[in-house]
């Protein structure tokens, strides 16, 4: 539901500043400078989408806009199509080329993604360049005077269309902000592997972030033809997305208004250093290192830091959805139990190089049974779990899930046939609330699509609502419903792993994965995670315990197999590990090592 | 077509190769010790190329010898490089929090952007003419004919690339270097201070970029703004062939320049737009590099 | 010789260590025993300033050395030989043995003498001189590790884990290299998980539980003790 303080903040205030202006400020340079604001405002807002939200790098942004710019000259001139209708289809046409550098770049990371984004701008700047029969080249091409209805758009006209469109796509983009989209943008920017093991495909979903971002430069690119009505290929050069990356670094990268300060910092700087033309570069330059190292979240973010302003900190999505905070009982919301193998692991090995990090293990997990796997350091506990989340593929065996052959599935598959873990090194998303974790958990569930989110419609919020009580309810399992609005950063080591079981709750699993849920906690903390381990247990959830804290292992496990140096030495019930003479021995060493150590000496 | 015109094109990409090869050595020497590089490595070229011009022209015009002037510009130059790449390392990586973020990126072009301004406030905005010390001398071997320069450069490029070699291999400090890029907890613990590395590092990958440019400048007609192509090109080059292997940098530097030259003679327009078409599917399919290392990551 | 007062030491959120005191004596080898998790790693990194300590004070010679960076520690005669080797794999042995010698690198002669001493401890080593230290075998490439954090002739080693994946002859090798040190005036600390192997040829040790001291005392008396088992494998 939007509440009418949306209607004035988003909608109103806007709309009347942008319609006053030409009063205040009625010359023609003023008007082309503020049309130049809304045009990169309008880029600014899709790019932050990209580096803020989902932390992926793009340098190449000038090869959407000036996809954008010159197939909706194309289309308007040769074509003969409406100038807002090929705008339109300029932005899906950038869209598509964004899948396309998504799918270049999936696999590439840091300075490689980097190249790749350079690489595909300056490919589109060079065709731009050299295909003069089509772009004009340098020399450029005419476009025509923008005309709606048949009336002709002048230049203050042309501001508050485009004006229109920057507030349009702002309610837009704020919408995603606030809902499982920007959710799930913020998720995977933080976390790939996290997101991967609760359903969601990273991939398609960057090729998402990718697509919208690049819709709104094509936008962008399609407005800025008709500003001039010319445009030439020397507009669009790497420098025009350096400028871009500034405007939304200097801005605050990720928050809701920084791109309204960024660009105006990119539009509005020249302007005031028109008179030192020969100096402009240097100036940037100063202020952009000099902004970099004090400001390193960027204005905004600097000045959410202060208290005062902390209420309006832009980075935090609102989830005060109306949560009952009754005294119901909170129950947890878990598949119906299955008796029988659940999971079993045939022959499995992963090797790396010569390295046998496990070598031909099996293991069989009944359903509602805690099975745990122990082993000292390096005895190939992680790979094990690596393996049966999807992270990593047996390199030989098989993994069989109630008698499905999961073994080639990726960690999102695996996720959707109601597997997940927790890590071992927290993978928590950072930048969200603890309730904002865990309702990404729900992703499976979700049903809304992006059409309606973009709306937020009632349907959306009602969704929003539906699993922010679910999500509150599985912290209040946990014992965490205090922290619910805290940033899951900030909380200690112990309740950050609880966040990470609530979060794993959420997938409604059939069988839950803890990766050392115990590991950097207290001894408090200890006891808190076995309690709910234990609850768990009670309730018949199917659990893969690794752990190295014995008391918890020996306590809560039912059945517990040992690895040591990648194979499986013996498994069993918790007494029979206890006593049985090869852990011992793979726990505290040998009787071999010990006599040739010390002689005769041995065990006392 | 014929063959010379094909014999003729690749000796000249290895030339440029060449060039892009030691000056991706600097992102190469950078990276692997600190995992930022310096975005505006190519207006150090520049400024590597127009001030070995002016201090050639100085000596040349008061009567100084030609090799002089060029041996009296190389060394001004690795000095001066040398300071800004300890001044870069100083101003726009150090005082960042965190290097994993894009920051360094900005911060690199923030620089870069200071350099050019000065560049065209001292060079003005024209490119230069910038004469080789082998003056436009052509070495004439029959079906084919080479300047003196290029000859000059590929062999400089050899003795570059042989003296970075020595120098990480065999001297103690390219051990610690090397040693910092390996494991730089372990290192601490041998006493090497990394941050100290960093410094060298930078200063190191500031002294190619100005030699770099030295050895361009009779390439190219050198000006204050033909940092950001020769940038792009050696970065490019180093995503080629793997920013971790230095090897593999200067493979992918000459294959870079070679493939360049062959598309000119098809057409000038498809050399451009071929490098960047290379990097892109090479990228897709080999996401490290032709000779980069994969890693597999742990969780 | 070294002593560890209170020390707390935190990753982040997480408390890794709490208020662990500790004593070494010049000569003595001492034990740092405990399971997996328990924080030994982390006292090791604190004490070698790998680390930063929330708390406590660390005295080495009577000289507080909390604070200081990790490549300064090797300056006062204290040398780390950390978990899992972490030997330089793409260099010589050679060149790791110089690297070790990083902190003394202007006395050539000096050099090329404990170069050859550690030839002499580890022939191994010397067959394998110019080989990559990657390519050697864990047994090997323990012995370069140790051998490398004795190059700058520290008086203090301490040594974290040098079992780990080896096999029973190369741990043998290894504890015995550290009876020579003992013998030959030198001070060593180890960090093991094989209990009772260290026990077996350490003076005094410790036992380290989910970041606290759980028991401390003489290696003999120790081995006696039926409680250590627990602690390991723990109690139902």
């Amino acid at each position: 539901m939007i509440k009418a303080k949306w209607w004035i903040y988003q909608i109103g205030i806007p709309l009347v500043l942008l319609y006053a202006f030409p009063w205040f400020f009625n010359n023609a340079h003023t008007i082309h400078v503020a049309q130049t604001f809304l045009i990169t405002y309008i880029v600014i807002v899709g790019l932050n989408l990209l580096v803020g939200l989902s932390n992926q790098l793009s340098l190449g942004h000038v090869g959407f806009y000036a996809i954008g710019a010159y197939s909706s000259a194309i289309l308007t001139m040769t074509v003969g199509l409406n100038f807002f209708v090929s705008i339109l289809i300029s932005g899906l046409i950038a869209a598509v080329f964004g899948a396309i550098v998504a799918l270049l770049s999936l696999r590439a990371k840091g300075p490689y993604l980097a190249m790749v984004t350079i690489a595909f701008g300056e490919l589109i700047s060079i065709i731009a360049n050299r295909w003069v029969n089509v772009t004009g080249g340098p020399a450029g091409i005419k476009t025509s005077v923008p005309s709606l209805f048949g009336f002709e758009l002048g230049q203050i006209q042309y501001m508050w269309f485009i004006g229109l469109l920057a507030i349009i796509f702002t309610a837009g983009a704020t919408n995603i902000f606030r809902g499982r989209f920007g959710r799930t943008f913020t998720a995977f920017g933080n976390s790939e592997v996290a997101s991967e093991v609760l359903g969601i495909n990273v991939r398609n979903w960057k090729i998402l972030a990718f697509s919208v971002s690049a819709f709104l430069a094509g936008v962008g690119g399609g407005l800025f033809a008709f500003q001039n009505q010319f445009i030439s290929s020397t507009t669009f050069e790497l420098n025009l997305s350096i400028m871009f990356l500034i405007a939304v670094i200097i801005g605050g990268s990720g928050t809701k208004i920084g791109p309204i300060i960024g660009t105006a910092v990119i539009i509005g700087l020249p302007q005031f250093l028109h008179n030192f033309v020969d100096y402009h570069l240097m100036i940037f330059g100063g202020i952009l290192l000099i902004a970099l190292i004090l400001l390193p979240d960027g204005i905004v973010g600097a000045f959410t830091k202060l208290s005062y302003f902390k209420k309006f900190s832009s980075k935090k999505v609102n989830t005060d959805l109306g949560i009952l905070h009754d005294d119901r009982k909170a129950t947890i919301d878990l598949p119906d139990g299955i008796n029988g193998k659940l999971l079993e692991l045939k022959n499995i090995s992963m090797h790396f190089g010569g390295l046998k990090a496990i070598d031909d293990v099996e293991i069989e997990v009944l359903g509602g049974t805690v099975h745990g796997i122990i082993g000292p350091n390096g005895s190939g506990k992680s790979t094990t779990v690596n393996v049966l989340s999807g992270v990593y593929m047996p390199t030989g065996g098989n993994l069989l899930w109630k008698g499905k052959d999961i073994t080639k599935y990726a960690p999102h598959g695996i996720a959707q046939e109601g597997i997940t873990r927790t890590f071992q090194n927290l993978q928590l998303f950072e930048d969200m609330s603890v309730l904002q974790n865990v309702m990404v958990g729900f992703h499976r569930h979700f049903k809304t699509g992006f059409l309606k989110n973009l709306l937020y419609l009632g349907q959306v919020s009602k969704e929003e609502r539906y699993y922010a009580q679910k999500a509150y309810d599985l912290l209040r399992i946990v014992g965490l419903e205090e922290r619910a609005h805290e940033k899951a950063s900030d909380l200690p080591y112990g309740e950050q792993r609880l966040v990470e079981i609530a979060r794993g709750l959420a997938l409604k699993p059939d069988l839950l994965i803890l990766d050392e849920p115990a590991a950097g906690a207290s001894p408090k903390e200890i006891e808190k995670i076995m309690d709910v381990i234990q609850r768990l247990k009670n309730a018949g959830l199917s659990i893969i315990l690794v752990e190295h804290h014995m008391d918890i292992v020996m306590n809560v496990c039912d059945y517990i197999t040992v690895l040591d140096f990648g194979k499986k030495i013996c498994e069993g019930t918790p007494e029979t590990i206890q006593n049985d003479p090869r852990v011992i021995e793979a726990y505290l060493g040998g009787e071999e090592v010990n006599q040739l150590v010390a002689g005769t000496r041995s065990i006392g | 077509m014929e063959l010379t015109d094909i014999l003729k094109a690749i000796i000249n990409g290895l030339v440029y190769g060449s060039v892009y090869a030691i000056i991706a050595q600097g992102y190469y020497i950078t990276f692997i010790t600190t995992k930022t590089l310096n975005f505006g490595q190519g207006d150090f070229v520049m400024l590597g190329s127009l001030i070995g011009l002016s201090t050639f022209m100085t000596i040349t015009a008061t009567g100084g010898g030609v090799w002089i002037a060029f041996i009296a510009s190389l060394l001004l130059v690795i000095v001066i490089l040398g300071i800004c790449g300890w001044g870069l390392e100083q101003v726009a990586i150090r005082p960042l929090k965190s290097w994993h973020s894009i920051g360094w990126i900005l911060s690199t072009v923030a620089v870069s952007m200071i350099v050019r301004n000065v560049a065209m406030l001292i060079w003005g905005r024209d490119v230069l003419m910038a004469p080789s010390p082998f003056g436009r001398a052509i070495l004439d071997l029959g079906i084919l004919k080479i300047r003196y320069h290029d000859i000059f450069v590929l062999v400089s490029a050899a003795v570059i690339m042989l003296l970075l070699y020595v120098f990480l291999k065999k001297s103690l400090f390219g051990k610690a270097l090397e040693a910092v890029a390996f494991n730089r907890e372990a290192a601490s613990l041998m006493g090497i201070n990394p941050r100290l590395m960093a410094s060298i590092a930078f200063i190191i990958a500031g002294i190619l970029a100005g030699v770099g440019g030295v050895l361009v400048g009779p390439m190219v007609h050198p000006g204050a703004f033909i940092g950001l192509f020769l940038g792009l090109k050696a970065f490019a080059v180093a995503i080629i062939g793997g920013i971790e292997n230095p090897r593999g940098i200067f493979i992918g530097g000459l294959l870079l320049g070679v493939l360049e030259n062959l598309f000119t003679l098809y057409s000038t327009s498809m050399k451009e737009a071929a490098a960047f078409f290379l990097i892109l599917v090479i990228l897709a399919v080999l996401p490290q590099g032709l000779f980069g290392k994969r890693v597999k990551e742990k969780f | 010789m070294l002593q560890v007062q209170d020390l707390s030491v935190s990753y982040g959120q997480a408390s890794a260590l709490h208020r662990v005191s500790l004593e070494v004596n010049e000569g003595e080898i001492v034990a740092v025993i405990g399971p997996n998790g328990a924080g030994k790693t982390t006292l090791l990194k604190a004490i070698t300033g790998l680390l930063k300590a929330k708390e406590g004070t660390i005295l080495y010679k009577g000289n507080e050395i909390l604070g200081t960076p990790a490549h300064k520690i090797l300056g006062y005669g204290l040398s780390h030989v950390p978990q899992g080797r972490q030997v330089f794999g793409d260099q010589s042995v050679e060149d790791n043995l110089i690297l070790g010698a990083f902190t003394i690198k202007k006395e050539k002669q000096k050099i090329q003498e404990l170069i050859e001493r550690e030839y002499e401890r580890f022939p191994r080593l010397k067959e394998r001189r110019s080989q990559h230290a990657g390519t050697l075998s864990g047994g090997e490439q323990q012995m370069l590790a140790v051998s490398r954090a004795l190059m700058s002739d520290p008086d203090l080693v301490i040594l974290d884990e040098p079992s780990m994946g080896l096999s029973p002859i190369f741990v043998k090798q290894i504890f015995d290299t550290l009876i020579e040190l003992k013998k030959s005036g030198k001070t060593v600390m180890v960090v093991e998980q094989l209990a009772m192997a260290a026990l077996a040829i350490s003076d005094r040790a410790y036992v380290l539980q989910v970041g606290e001291v759980k028991l401390h005392g003489e290696s003999r008396e120790l081995l006696r003790d039926n409680s250590l088992v627990k602690t390991y494998l723990g109690s139902k």
